[in-house]
């Protein structure tokens, strides 16, 4: 090697952990392998450290608070639990406080209590599943995530005086979210042998599913302190006209277009990571479904490029949420059948963007297959009708 | 268990650094690099736990490191994909140049400060930091790159080529 690269080299070596970085990330090392997941029955939450989740917040001291707070393996550990662990209290109340106080913004507090909604959500997914959804579960899950959804609207009307764009974008892929949950924890419940389970998953995905409704629906969210006559106003307008999409009201077309310029990022990114799913997942899945799943993702990708090439169109910012929201359940779904291995989920279903190729069918699973997605397209429709 | 946990700790005391180093030189924020880089040995516990084998750790430490490198690049708002990415057909004229024209190549940045190279090498397109970085300061082999990055050792090699002229370029416009 030439002494050029001798002396790069050289320089590069000074790039290194501190003592007090290594020691830290050594700790957390030791407290992961100290873990143990929680034991109870064959389906495993795979934990996903809330800790990770923290946007841009000094991580670092984050970790130090939790591990000084509740002393290694315990607080990594909790992150697995859901309603009925004995780690559980630990989860909400003790790791998800200490992140929800580092969220100063409006922004991060919004972004970290959507976070908080969707755990409870698969959280409910995962008691769905297993059958043992009780009254009381049920009632405090959906207590929980109301307390969330409520923090994300009012923090999400204050990040729309500042930053209009992540607010719109936070928003749509909350109601995403929302929606494709309760679609999950529906299908999940539809065969189940305990009755109580399956009645209470079956209300609280009809609670979701009418949140998201709500959601969607609404023009600016309600908050209590809103001053500006322009809120006020476009607030009364969606009271009384309750088919009124939330695009007409936006006020300069520029800015109209920078969201569903940022939505359809936020689309695309789903989409990959849904494909980074149905790849993890293609052993295990049947050729039939890993195929319409695949139809399901570029059916979307391709409604996004048309979107893209339309010049102009008023109707741009209602047709990237939709594409969002496909996106979005169809992730969701593939996440869900990862951890579920029981349940058959997939195809998902309520994908409007399922266009043409609904046509045509070769055998009779995927006859049936269709004709669950078209009774799911009938629903929705009949559903939004129905609801003034 | 026991002997993972051994092993683990070990991988994690002899590779931190260099994974670090690695984050560093391809992530513009040093706070991202370092929760990429716990991200990284967490992924490989994980892995390991599952009973999944782990036939040599420095590698798949690299190769799981590459992979969240990816997705940050992917989730990243300021960034594109194009810019990591570039127009990369393969090679087909380089494949033709003599092996040791690289060398060559190399030989001509002696005139070069390699301490003031760092900055250079932050400048470069992704796709060309990611070799250079670990040819040079990794010290991988060809062969090696090639597995990790997924691409034919012929790839790499005019990869690394293009790099290198990329780099004296913005070194000789300083």
């Amino acid at each position: 090697m030439t002494s050029f690269f001798k002396q790069l080299k050289r320089e590069m070596q000074e790039v290194r952990l501190s003592e007090r970085e290594r020691a830290l990330m050594r700790r957390v090392l030791e407290s992961a392998m100290r873990a143990r997941p929680p034991q109870k029955s064959p389906i495993r939450v795979t934990p996903s450290p809330i800790i990770f989740f923290i946007p841009r917040i000094a991580s670092a001291l984050a970790f130090v608070l939790i591990l000084a707070i509740v002393g290694g393996g315990t607080a990594y550990a909790a992150e697995g639990a859901v309603p009925g662990d004995f780690l559980y209290p630990i989860k909400v109340s003790v790791n998800e406080k200490v992140v929800a106080a580092l969220a100063q913004s409006a922004e991060s507090k919004a972004t970290v209590h959507a976070r908080f909604a969707e755990r409870r959500m698969q959280e409910a997914e995962a008691l769905s599943a297993r059958g043992t959804m009780t009254a009381e579960a049920k009632v405090a899950l959906e207590e929980r995530f109301n307390d969330h959804a409520q923090v994300v609207e009012e923090a999400v009307a204050a990040v729309e005086e500042e930053n209009p764009i992540a607010a719109a974008d936070i928003s749509a892929r909350f109601e995403s979210a929302v929606g494709a949950h309760s679609a999950v924890i529906a299908r999940l419940s539809e065969k189940g042998e305990d009755t109580e389970s399956r009645r209470e998953s079956e209300n609280l995905s009809r609670t979701l599913r009418e949140r998201g409704r709500r959601l969607a629906r609404a023009e600016t969210p309600v908050a209590p302190k809103v001053e500006r006559s322009r809120a006020l106003e476009t607030a009364q307008f969606s009271a009384e006209d309750a088919t009124m999409t939330r695009s007409a009201a936006l006020p300069a077309d520029d800015t109209d277009a920078e969201v569903v310029a940022r939505i359809e990022l936020t689309a695309s990114t789903t989409l990959k990571e849904a494909e980074a799913h149905l790849s993890a997942l293609r052993e295990r899945l049947g050729a039939t479904t890993s195929a319409r799943t695949k139809a399901q993702i570029s059916n979307i990708r391709g409604l996004i490029k048309k979107l893209h090439e339309d010049k102009g169109g008023s109707s741009k910012k209602g047709r990237i949420e939709r594409a969002l929201n496909d996106a979005v359940t169809v992730k969701t779904f593939l996440e869900a059948q990862e951890k579920f291995r029981e349940h058959i989920l997939l195809p998902a279903p309520d994908i409007e963007s399922n266009g043409n190729d609904d046509e045509s069918g070769d055998s009779d699973t995927q006859g049936d297959e269709q004709k669950e997605g078209k009774k799911g397209w009938k629903e929705k429709e009949e559903g939004n009708s129905g609801e003034d | 268990m026991k002997d993972i946990q051994e092993l683990f700790r070990n991988a994690f005391e002899r590779h931190s650094d260099e994974l670090f180093r690695h984050a560093s030189l391809r992530l513009p924020d040093r706070d991202r690099a370092l929760e990429l880089t716990q991200e990284c040995f967490l992924r490989a516990w994980q892995y390991a736990e599952r009973g999944e084998e782990i036939r040599e750790i420095r590698p798949f430490l690299f190769r799981t490191l590459r992979h969240l490198i990816i997705d940050e690049y992917r989730k990243a708002k300021s960034f594109s994909l194009d810019e990591m990415l570039e127009d990369d057909d393969g090679g087909q004229i380089e494949s033709h140049l003599p092996r040791d024209y690289t060398n060559t190549l190399e030989a001509a940045f002696d005139r070069f400060d390699g301490a003031r190279a760092v900055e250079a090498m932050r400048e470069l397109p992704d796709l060309y930091r990611e070799v250079l970085a670990m040819r040079y300061i990794d010290s991988l082999t060809i062969s090696e790159i090639a597995a990790l990055v997924e691409e034919s050792e012929n790839v790499v090699s005019v990869r690394l080529h293009r790099g290198l002229k990329k780099l004296r370029a913005l070194l000789e416009s300083e």
